[in-house]
């Protein structure tokens, strides 16, 4: 298994009361898998890729990559495995403001400069359709554009793994057609795709639905 | 393409947002500025409170009763003026136990002089017995002073070489002082042959009759032999002789002590005020900066996202504040040099102390100091926030953009 959650639990507390956000979920993904995960807002999707990219730590239970527990890794450890084996996108707004968008996207080249390529850069900004967005900031783009900012971000550090939080979700239908087709092309690299999405048109390119419901994942599309 | 360094993120973040980073260098520069400028002042004061004691270089002087105050104004604050004393004194006060060595002096004041605007002190030693005022001449000259040639102080423009007129005699320029921060900066020393000439002139301007010539003498200055109380030796030589000679002492530590002590007041003011300033600007920083580093906890987190340790992020951080610190020192003593060297003596008039120029490894260390201090409380602030942040989940402080 490449990526595996094994018996996770994650409680918050809100208004006062303790509850659960990610419920004795147990979950496995391998090279070249692409499964989709959907539920209703606030089913604990998120909470779900967050402790599966190592940002944030169960209450019990273990994630595990190739083989290694999270809760027994450094933090050098932990973020070179974020790094370089995990492609993690956000679903809220996540570039670095000051910084262009071909910066933000070579940025995995700051912390790990065996990375550099900058021919690769332009390619994937080419790809994902912002070339032409380059130089400009991220306060001069659209929401639609600066997802695509993140997606190729992620795609810079060829990752293991993919996991994308809503990725297409302020993307028109043509784009979101555009993603999606480059995500499937990615696992014929082996790349493991794990995607949380609202639209129902995108779950056809993965192999595998999940449904998310109150902190607990069930196979299927219910 | 340019490899994204940590210099080009630092870069760009500070250039992208320049009010925030003239802001945090402003307040960095505050800091400096206070630091610097309360080490210098202090230092000054106490440099020339130094140069003060040495430069009298005489432990009593002796000179007629009720001069006392003008002679300490003149010696001080450069406040021209002309006094006599009796002449026989010299040789009574030579005779008084404890007395190692007893020099006249002349102190005649100038109307106005063709290089200054302002009345000059004219200072006459004699060359045989001088002990004060010799040593730090002869320095500047060759030999004993010759008749009509002259010494100036500091602040008086003349070259030597060039000639000085007062009342209607021409006198010789022959060498200059260093700055003293005394009244000896405005005074002008000749031997006591020319000073002589100088008290007959004078009289003649303001026509008063003086004196027997040859004996004519303003004070002497008093050198106690070892071993001796200071005070003491004074007390003996007005209680052997005030009566007959009309005598009044000025005893040079008293004098000093006056004007040290009120050094010594400035300058705890200085340290008090520099401290004020410096523990206000500390917590101003300290906030200042974590506000900063609070706001951009989403950021930070996005380099947590894509790999970066806990170490990476550290070292971002202390390195924008670091470079932010070091402009705003740079300004902030650039500044305070701009005010203070060139209003040194503005400052040192106002508060009636002498201001010396420090020495440039005093100036060096002020710089060193203030720079230190502006280094560790930005980057230090920065620290702390960062230590805070960077302890939570990454989850939770990403979660601000999600
Ligand atoms: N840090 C947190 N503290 C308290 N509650 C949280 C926190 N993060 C998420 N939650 C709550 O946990 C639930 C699941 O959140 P999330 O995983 O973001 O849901 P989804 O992505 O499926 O919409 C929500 O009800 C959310 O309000
Ligand atoms: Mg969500």
């Amino acid at each position: 298994m490449l990526l595996e959650l094994d018996h996770v639990t994650k409680e918050y507390i809100r208004g006062g009361k303790k509850f659960f956000a990610l419920n004795d979920v147990c979950f496995g993904i391998d090279k070249g898998d692409f499964y989709t995960i959907i539920g209703r807002s606030g089913s604990g999707k998120t909470t779900l890729l967050t402790v599966a990219a190592g940002l944030a730590a169960p209450d019990s239970g273990d994630v595990v990559f190739k083989g290694k527990k999270y809760s027994e890794l450094s933090d050098r450890e932990l973020s070179a495995i974020r790094g370089n084996g995990i492609g993690f996108i956000p679903q809220g707004l996540g570039t670095v403001p000051d910084l262009t968008v071909i910066d933000n996207v070579r940025l995995p080249s700051f912390i790990y400069p065996e990375k550099a390529d900058d021919t690769r850069a332009l390619a994937i900004l080419e790809k994902t359709g912002i070339a032409d967005l380059a130089q400009s900031y991220p306060n001069e783009l659209s929401g639609g554009e600066l997802k695509r900012v993140l997606i190729a971000r992620a795609l810079f550090s060829q990752p293991e793994i993919l996991i994308a939080d809503e990725p297409t979700a302020d993307l028109d239908r043509l784009t979101t057609e555009e993603i999606m087709k480059l995500f499937s092309e990615l696992r014929r690299d082996g790349t493991a795709v794990l995607l949380v999405t609202h639209e129902m048109d995108t779950i056809a390119y993965g192999d595998k639905v999940f449904t998310c419901e109150s902190g607990r994942l069930t196979e299927g599309k219910q | 393409m340019k490899p994204v360094t940590s210099m080009t993120i630092v870069k760009s973040s500070l250039f992208r947002r320049p009010l925030r980073s003239i802001g945090l260098s402003a307040v960095v520069a505050l800091l400096c500025a206070a630091i610097f400028g309360g080490l210098i002042l202090s230092s000054s004061m106490n440099r020339g409170l130094d140069t003060l004691e040495k430069r009298l270089g005489a432990d009593v002087m002796v000179v007629r009763y009720g001069y006392e105050s003008k002679a300490q104004g003149a010696i001080l604050r450069g406040e021209p003026t002309t006094f006599y004393l009796d002449p026989g004194a010299l040789d009574a006060i030579s005779q008084v136990e404890g007395v190692a060595a007893a020099s006249p002096q002349i102190y005649v004041a100038t109307l106005s002089a063709g290089c200054c605007s302002y009345p000059l002190q004219l200072i006459g030693i004699d060359p045989d017995t001088d002990f004060t005022v010799t040593p730090w001449i002869t320095g500047q000259i060759k030999g004993a002073l010759a008749d009509g040639e002259i010494v100036v102080g500091s602040k008086i423009s003349a070259d030597v070489g060039s000639e000085l007129q007062f009342f209607k005699r021409v006198y010789k320029v022959v060498g200059r002082l260093e700055n003293t921060g005394m009244g000896f900066d405005t005074s002008i020393f000749m031997n006591i042959t020319t000073a002589k000439q100088a008290a007959h002139d004078a009289a003649r301007v303001s026509s008063q009759e003086l004196q027997d010539n040859d004996d004519l003498i303003s004070a002497v200055l008093v050198d106690v032999a070892d071993g001796y109380d200071v005070k003491e030796v004074a007390n003996n030589i007005l209680r052997a002789h005030a009566a007959e000679y009309h005598l009044d002492t000025v005893v040079s530590d008293n004098m000093f002590n006056e004007v040290s002590s009120s050094i010594r007041n400035f300058t705890s003011y200085i340290r008090f005020f520099e401290i004020m300033i410096a523990v206000l600007t500390v917590l101003i920083l300290l906030i200042v900066f974590s506000v900063t580093i609070n706001s951009r906890r989403a950021e930070f987190s996005m380099y947590r996202v894509i790999g970066a340790t806990k170490g990476r992020i550290f070292s971002l951080i202390l390195l924008e504040s670091f470079v932010i610190s070091i402009i705003g020192a740079v300004i902030g003593i650039v500044v305070m040099s701009e005010i203070i060297f060139p209003f040194s003596n503005a400052i040192s008039q106002s508060i009636g102390v002498p201001f010396l120029m420090p020495s440039v490894a005093t100036i060096l260390s002020a710089v060193a100091v203030s720079i230190l201090a502006a280094v560790i409380c930005g980057p230090g602030a920065s620290a702390l926030c960062a230590a805070k942040f960077t302890s939570k989940e990454v989850y939770s402080t990403m979660r601000e953009v999600m």
